[in-house]
């Protein structure tokens, strides 16, 4: 298979490099905005995991010229944006949340496209995502106002109803949304929780982070929307490439990848 | 006599408790007389000892308790200490379903208080003043869940009892196996947990996710749920468990908290180990944390960390071992892994690593590789333990496999001093195998080797290049037309060069075939010689390879094709064997022309090697070649003509296919019913094991061209190799006398996720992302029975219709095979042109000559199935990726088609399809569709992304959200529906007049991608397999 075997196989992949973005999920981030209108009336946002930092790249598209503040967080350095503050800490660490919350006072939008490496044991990836969401979550609990939006990834796996029904008792609307970019055989989606109305005797800590919740036979399923128009490209189907195709590179490749050193020894 | 009438009684049920989540009474009834202070305080000790477990059965107080937490109710069935536990569940299960039906699934407080008296009345039924009333049970079994019945997925934990008996973690169940003769006992542990750890003393410690067992003698013993996912545990009097979250907790056999040390590294651990109640974690964050100190050097997150003696052995994301020293905090790098590795273990000097490149590979100490066991399919080993040198290994591929450690230097020869070098005072020409090592050198010299070098005699006239060949114990030796057989000598004719000598044993008779330039003589010898036949050679076919039978020759050239004669010796003239006769004093019969070619069956490359086999009318030819694939085909007189060219009369099926090395394949040898083929990659000259799926024996010996080999056994304990190195033969002889159990302890599954599965006439074919059509026959358990390999990437579809079996996937592969169940052959006989290779084909459907597929390129094609696949139609009316048809007869034959926009469209075929309406059904793709005639009129259920359920019927859509994720598995029938999705929850429904809720069962397969139901059974597939009944 030539390189341009995956461009056919994936239009999202191929559009993200011709348009310039830096990952695919930019598009799954502008579907979900097209369904839900997230960024109307926003002025605070915090993007979590951001690196590649598609997401912030959408952000800094859309909220261009607006008074409005975005900060993207990320363990890993990140390629500056235009509009966009970057910040490079730990999502588990109180400092982390402090310093987000210097740039102002509290964020009307949290936003999290952050994931692990697939380990291809399903439990396994699912109670990492699951982990990560609630760590976003945690963080989010420090700088969201009440009314506030969360938006992060989720797999949807079996034990997808334990976080919903968690996620319930924080935000008033829980929605499993499914932008149209995102491969009908991924098991990825994006819970949307919105309205952030904590109880009363929630008190965010870094000390005692939130757990999951334990098995139970009750089962809370969210309502689920697909995201995007109809007419969008479809994330599964096969395209043809047109005639003047040419294969662009990625515009930014993995950075530091775990695998790295072990490529650099095969190739010698 | 009284303690056989005790056992019979049907006054067996003590009591029968509901409480609910907070512990307060709701409901009670004694059938034996007990004090009420008695009884407050037995249900509240019985209530604080289950609140917590996950378990569903305790003994308590001598009595036999079992329960079920039923949303925030607790049920309790109590019976004497000798009452059959089964009988209890059974009562269990019955007034749980009993009151589930009356309260219309609404079991719950707030609807059982409502309905009291109703439910009191349900509990009169079932138990009648302590006597249970099996009718009942019956009666009401139709609205139990489904009962499991095999499941095979992989398999993530491993743990030897002893040197006979092994554990394994194979989902939620526990399997106790015995590695000679495979005796296995199965244990569920637990309700939703995959099993990852196992530890095992005199008590066995089973750990999941966020749950952990205690066994005794295969017993659950003690069961609960903690707060945290279990990363790693030490169990004593007390268990100390480290968390996921880096907490180190210490806690009873019950489960309860004792205390809690909160690690001051604050992050999340994919593995780490508890040695003496501390802690080594391995973090997210690619450090192990040990108290205060840290060691740092691995690039990716840590998948395993063990403790031994001082030192630390990890691995990483990051594709290497390493091995730390604590104290000093020195490290060893282990390099070698081509993926990510899982775990490392110690075992004596060793230390043995699996991975996700499906290998388990053996290190000593200072990071040297010493082995490769390769066997798992074509990713990851999960598992891995090791005990007297036995190693087993659990794959992804759902399969067990054992390793000798104690011969890898005797199955590995990497060094010298492992071979024997034959000194001869002259430079040897060739050698074979017959008792001994036959040898001639260049002077005519003749050498038997055998513990020893021994000289039989000396022929002037074999000086220079002589060749011997060895059939079973005759040696043959040729040199420029001259052959030498048994101390006899004859010369055939001097002209023409002799290319190769091939020879047979027939009885006292050896037959040889003599290939040369322009013809192959095949002569007959005994005590006299006879010239039985001429094959005329095919046109650019060079015989590198040729073997008969008896009554066929099939030879293979040496640019890759195959070519067969139809021969049967006729007596000719016998000669007495004379020396130096010519071919003229021969009656020359008329030549033989071939009956069938086929060209390019090894690419350009040489057929090295050819074993034939009679089954039946038929024969099998199983080839290898020196692209490295191994070639199975079915070779029968027939009047059918196929796309090779062949002769009118002959056909040649190919059975299987597969790639075996990237270098060489030389040699197939079948012993017993074992199959093993030898070849060489880069300087290695291995043996693989074809029927175990695994290389078995390696030389390090950069000697490609001249070499024998004699294996003496099925399980490879004794075998000799010889082969040439700077101009001497080198000699390796492996004799071992261990009763090495079978090296498959269980067969393997998919190795990848499955796509697609059916139901066909008794047994169930499957076929996933490793491209291999699998066969399980399911009565009572899964056993695969037929696997073959011929599409090159994944099976996503597969329909079946009076034996003719239809599979595709992508690359836009369609694929028709035969299927013969009685002798289980599956044999590909058609193949569909391809238009677009980065398509892929989702789906297909089949009735009568009708084949429909569904494209991921937008298109829905229509093709006529007559031993061909003729498009008749295309269109790619949907314009997005089309996931589902079914093809339906209702006078007429109609189709149904879905896509990625949610839709679904009903089509009449014709030679073409005709478009008659469409229904908007899904918010997205349609995963899962069915389509049934019920009651005179076309349904169609379907599944979608969404996780909604549909049903169609006439013009009405019905749909309900039962599951939490999308839905790729539908059945319907009459007034039923099965579905099944992501959320690993099978959903079974009553169609009245809608679609209304009936029950839901937990699968513990991860990844479901489809479901088949036949008669009682269902089979539901994705990473792995699950057999109900219902």
């Amino acid at each position: 298979m030539g390189k341009s075997s995956k461009d056919k196989r994936d239009i999202y992949y191929r559009l993200a490099k011709e348009q310039g973005y830096r990952a695919r999920s930019a598009y799954k981030l502008l579907q979900i905005n097209q369904e839900f209108d997230l960024f109307t009336g926003v002025k605070n946002i915090v993007d979590l995991c951001a690196a590649p930092g598609s997401w912030s790249q959408v952000l800094s598209k859309e909220f261009k010229d607006k008074d409005c503040k975005i900060v993207a967080v990320d363990l890993q350095e990140m390629a500056p944006l235009e509009g966009v503050i970057c910040i490079q800490g730990d999502i588990t660490k109180e400092s982390t949340a402090n310093e987000i919350i210097k740039h102002f006072d509290k964020a009307d939008l949290v936003i999290c496209d952050g994931a692990p490496d697939v380990t291809g044991l399903h439990d396994m990836d699912e109670y990492i995502q699951a982990q990560l969401l609630l760590a976003a979550f945690n963080i989010t609990s420090h700088v969201l106002k009440r009314g506030g939006t969360f938006l992060a990834k989720i797999f949807r796996g079996k034990d997808m109803s334990l976080l919903v029904a968690q996620m319930n008792t924080f935000f008033k609307e829980v929605y499993i949304c499914k932008p149209r970019s995102s491969r009908d055989s991924s098991i990825e989606s994006f819970i949307l929780c919105r309205d952030y109305s904590p109880p009363e005797d929630y008190r965010p800590t870094f000390i005692d982070p939130l757990l999951d919740y334990k098995y139970t036979t009750e089962y809370v399923l969210a309502p689920f929307v697909a995201c995007g128009d109809i007419n969008d490209y479809d994330a599964d189907q096969t395209y043809p490439t047109e005639e003047g195709y040419k294969f662009i590179e990625p515009i930014q490749p993995p950075i530091n990848p775990p695998y790295k050193s072990f490529l650099d020894k095969r190739r010698n | 006599m009284v303690k056989t009438w005790c056992n019979l009684t049907l006054k067996s049920i003590k009591s029968v408790f509901i409480f609910d989540s907070e512990g307060k009474k709701l409901l009670s009834k004694y059938y034996y007389p007990i004090e009420p202070k008695d009884a407050q305080k037995l249900e509240k000790n019985l209530f604080d000892k289950t609140r917590r477990t996950n378990s569903d059965i305790i003994l308590f107080d001598n009595l036999v308790v079992v329960y079920k937490p039923v949303v925030d109710l607790f049920i309790y069935v109590v019976g004497g200490l000798d009452e059959n536990e089964i009988m209890l569940v059974g009562v269990l299960n019955c007034f749980i379903d009993a009151c589930s039906n009356l309260l219309k699934n609404q079991m719950e407080k707030r609807s059982l208080m409502d309905n009291l008296d109703t439910v009191l009345l349900v509990l009169d039924e079932t138990i009648d003043d302590g006597t249970t009333n099996i009718y009942q049970i019956l009666s009401v079994k139709k609205f139990q869940l489904m009962k499991k019945i095999d499941y095979k997925s992989q398999i993530t934990a491993l743990k030897f009892i002893n040197k006979d008996e092994l554990l394994v973690g194979s989902g939620p169940f526990l399997l106790k196996i015995n590695i000679h003769t495979h005796e296995t006992k199965q244990l569920k542990i637990f309700e939703m947990a995959r099993i990852l750890k196992i530890k095992h003393s005199k008590y066995t410690v089973v750990s999941g996710q966020k749950s952990l067992a205690i066994l005794l003698d295969f017993n659950i013993i003690h069961s609960f749920e903690i707060d945290d996912w279990i990363i790693d545990f030490e169990f004593g009097n007390e268990i100390a468990i480290l968390t996921a979250h880096n907490n180190l907790q210490i806690r009873d056999w019950n489960g309860n908290l004792i205390s809690e040390k909160k690690n001051d590294s604050r992050c999340m651990l994919y593995s780490g180990c508890v040695y003496n109640n501390s802690c080594f974690s391995g973090t997210i964050f690619n450090q192990i944390i040990w108290n205060e100190k840290a060691f740092i050097g691995h690039e990716g997150v840590l998948f395993s960390v063990e403790y031994k003696d001082g030192y630390i052995l990890s691995t990483s994301d990051d594709r290497t071992v390493r091995l730390w020293n604590v104290e000093t905090g020195d490290c060893v790098v282990f390099h070698g892994h081509l993926g990510r590795v899982w775990k490392a273990i110690f075992y004596n000097e060793y230390v043995v690593s699996i991975s996700e490149d499906a290998s388990c590979r053996v290190w000593n100490r200072k990071g040297d590789l010493l082995t490769v066991w390769e066997g798992h399919g074509s990713r990851n080993v999960w598992s891995v333990d090791v005990i007297d040198g036995i190693v087993a290994t659990g794959g992804g591929d759902g399969g067990i496999r054992l390793w000798n450690l104690e011969e890898l230097k005797q199955n590995r020869i990497d060094d010298d001093s492992q071979v024997e070098t034959i000194e001869l005072p002259n430079v040897p020409k060739s050698f074979g195998f017959t008792k001994n090592l036959e040898i001639v050198d260049e002077l005519g010299n003749f050498y038997s080797y055998k513990d020893g070098l021994k000289k039989t005699f000396t022929d002037s006239e074999f000086k220079g290049h002589s060749h011997i060949v060895t059939v079973n114990e005759n040696t043959i030796a040729f040199n420029n037309g001259l052959i030498l057989f048994q101390n006899r000598k004859f010369k055939l004719q001097t002209e023409t060069k002799i290319l190769q000598i091939f020879g047979f044993e027939f009885g006292n008779d050896l037959i040889i075939f003599v290939s040369k330039e322009k013809e192959i003589l095949c002569f007959r010898i005994n005590e006299y010689i006879e010239l039985v036949g001429v094959l005329s050679p095919a046109v650019h076919f060079q015989v590198f390879e040729m073997k008969y039978d008896g009554k066929i020759v099939v030879c293979g050239s040496k640019k890759g094709a195959l070519c067969c004669y139809e021969f049967e010796i006729q007596a000719t003239r016998k000669l007495e064997i004379q020396e130096y006769m010519q071919i003229q004093e021969f009656e020359k019969p008329a030549p033989i022309e071939p009956c069938l070619i086929a060209r390019h069956i090894h690419g350009s490359d040489a057929v090295t090697n050819i074993l034939l086999e009679r089954i039946g009318e038929k024969y099998q030819i199983s080839t290898v070649g020196r692209d490295g694939l191994f070639n199975s085909f079915l070779f029968y007189k027939s009047d059918a003509k196929t796309n090779l060219e062949l002769a009118v009369g002959y056909t040649l099926e190919t059975i299987h296919k597969t790639r075996i090395t990237k270098g060489w394949l030389e040699q197939i040898v079948k012993v017993g019913s074992t199959i093993f083929l030898a070849g060489f990659f880069n300087a290695r000259f291995f043996i693989f094991n074809q029927s175990k799926n695994c290389e078995m024996f390696s030389v390090n010996c950069n000697a490609k061209r001249i070499w024998k080999l004699k294996i003496h056994d099925e399980l490879l304990n004794h075998l000799e190799f010889a082969y040439f190195k700077h101009k001497h033969i080198n000699y390796v002889q492996k004799l071992s006398d261990t009763n090495f159990p079978d090296m498959n302890l269980v067969e393997p599954y998919h190795s990848l996720e499955t796509r697609a599965c059916k139901f066909v006439d008794g047994l169930i074919v499957s076929g996933g992302e490793d491209s291999i059509l699998t066969f399980h026959s399911y009565k009572n358990s899964l056993k695969r029975v037929l696997w073959c390999k011929k599409h090159e990437a994944s099976i996503r579809c597969l329909d079946y219709q009076n034996g003719l079996l239809f599979t595709g996937g992508s690359q836009q592969e369609l694929y028709c095979w035969k299927l013969d169940i009685q002798n289980l052959t599956c044999i590909q006989i058609a193949q569909a042109l391809k238009s677009d290779t980065e398509a892929r084909i989702m789906d297909l459907t089949v009735h009568g000559d009708c084949v429909v597929t569904a494209n991921s390129d937008a298109f829905i094609r229509l093709y006529k199935f007559n031993r061909g696949f003729d498009l008749l139609f295309e269109t790619d009316y949907h314009h997005k990726c089309v996931q589902k048809t079914r093809l339906v007869q209702h006078g007429g034959l109609y189709l149904y088609s879905a896509a990625t926009d949610g839709k679904i469209v009903k089509w009449r075929v014709t030679d073409k399809l005709e478009f008659v309406t469409e229904y908007k059904v899904h918010q997205s793709g349609v995963k899962a569709m069915d389509v049934k005639v019920i009651d005179n009129e076309i349904c169609v259920a379907s599944g979608g992304d969404d996780n909604l359920v549909s049903l169609i019927i006439g013009e009405t859509i019905y749909s309900g959200n039962y599951h939490g994720s999308s839905v790729t598995g539908i059945h319907l029938e009459k007034g039923r529906m099965i579905s099944v999705g992501i959320d690993q929850r099978l959903v079974e429904y009553k169609i009245n007049n809608g679609i209304e809720f009936v029950s839901r069962t937990f699968v513990d397969v991860a990844d479901i991608s489809d479901m088949d139901v036949s008669g009682n059974n269902i089979v539901v597939v994705g990473h792995g397999i699950q057999l109900f009944e219902q």
